[in-house]
């Protein structure tokens, strides 16, 4: 298909989907209308039966469990993929291209400026997504909004203090360790309702009283498990991927 | 408060037609950053803070991270190939600046 017949089936298709976009939302509710029936069954019901004050955490993590258990996994897979490729299919990329197997870093020191501002934003960032994570069931936010904010420090340590800190704070086996036992920690909770007489991932823990720390049950449980996982996951992550971007193969002495 | 909403949208709007419209990966990259923040406070002023909170970490600093790691690696592997097959074994040093 040519370039031009392209465009004219892209225009073509374009204006039906556009058509459908438009009469459907002329027949959406008026922006600003928040009252939909789910979500005022929810806000009634969440603080009541839960004791949290964060009604979207308590939907994604006790009323609708099951499914941030299944998307918890997905980002653990999704870990071990990258894991498995950059790690292992380096190896062979090297031996393919015939050096002797050491890689030697490409990065430059930071400058003060940037290993101060590193150092400011760093802790602050440490600080509000542990806060987020411990928050969970009572602010906005919750384990996985809190881990991505960690998962910025870890970057902000990169930049700040260059690659040997991040790969010691990050190092392979302890934040493996971290990521899977956070993981299974959130599947051994959802069991724990089944052993305790319920179904899966039942609120089995004493419930407290609405706006402590302490309530809210198996909700501020799994909410720390998945802000360790993602926090966990998120470093990995970044520190394959710096592996492979900041290191070249030594050339052979010639 | 309507005023603040129909801003937001006029400026992702505006924001997603700058990402589709740069066509260099490294600058597209940052513009997507941006992109990502002005999304995040749209969601923000919605009164959606969590799904905000999680545009902002994501769509402003894991997406641009990973696509830059990945667009450096790109580049060097591609310098790394020109130079091995068009030097001789002259015992140069291999980090010179990248071309």
């Amino acid at each position: 298909m040519s370039p031009r017949t392209g465009t004219i089936v892209f225009a073509g298709a374009a204006l039906i989907i556009a058509a459908g976009l438009l009469r459907a939302a002329a027949r959406l509710p008026v922006l600003g209308t928040r009252a939909t029936p789910y979500a005022s069954a929810m806000n009634a019901r969440a603080p009541r039966e839960r004791q949290a004050s964060n009604v979207p955490t308590a939907i994604t993590f006790d009323y609708r469990g099951l499914d941030t258990l299944g998307e918890e996994i997905i980002l653990f897979a999704a870990l071990a993929g990258v894991t498995r490729t950059l790690k292992h299919g380096r190896r062979r990329a090297t031996a393919r291209h015939e050096d002797d197997g050491t890689r030697r870093e490409v990065s430059r020191d930071p400058s003060a400026a940037v290993r101060a501002l590193a150092r400011v934003l760093g802790a602050g960032t440490l600080v509000l997504g542990t806060e987020i994570v411990v928050h969970g069931h009572l602010t906005p936010g919750s384990g996985f909004q809190g881990g991505v904010v960690l998962s910025a420090a870890w970057l902000l340590v990169y930049l700040g203090f260059g690659a040997r800190l991040f790969r010691r704070l990050t190092a392979d086996a302890p934040t493996d360790m971290v990521a899977s036992v956070a993981a299974g920690a959130y599947a051994l909770v959802a069991v724990g309702g089944l052993l305790a007489g319920g179904a899966l991932l039942t609120n089995v823990l004493p419930l407290g009283t609405l706006g402590q720390l302490a309530s809210t049950g198996t909700i501020a449980v799994i909410d720390v498990a998945v802000g360790c996982e993602v926090a966990a996951s998120f470093a990995l992550l970044y520190a394959h991927f710096l592996d492979v971007a900041r290191t070249e193969p030594a050339r052979r002495p010639g | 408060m309507v005023a603040l909403i129909a801003l937001l949208l006029v400026l992702t709007a505006l924001g997603g037609t700058a990402v589709a419209l740069t066509r260099e990966p490294a600058a597209q990259a940052i513009v997507l950053g941006a992109y990502g923040l002005v999304l995040g406070t749209l969601f923000l002023v919605l009164q959606a803070p969590d799904v905000a909170l999680s545009q902002l970490a994501v769509g402003g600093v894991a997406f641009p991270v990973l696509i830059l790691l990945t667009l450096g690696k790109l580049r060097r592997e591609t310098a790394r190939r020109a130079r091995t097959t068009r030097e001789t074994d002259s015992g140069r040093p291999a980090n010179q600046a990248d071309a």
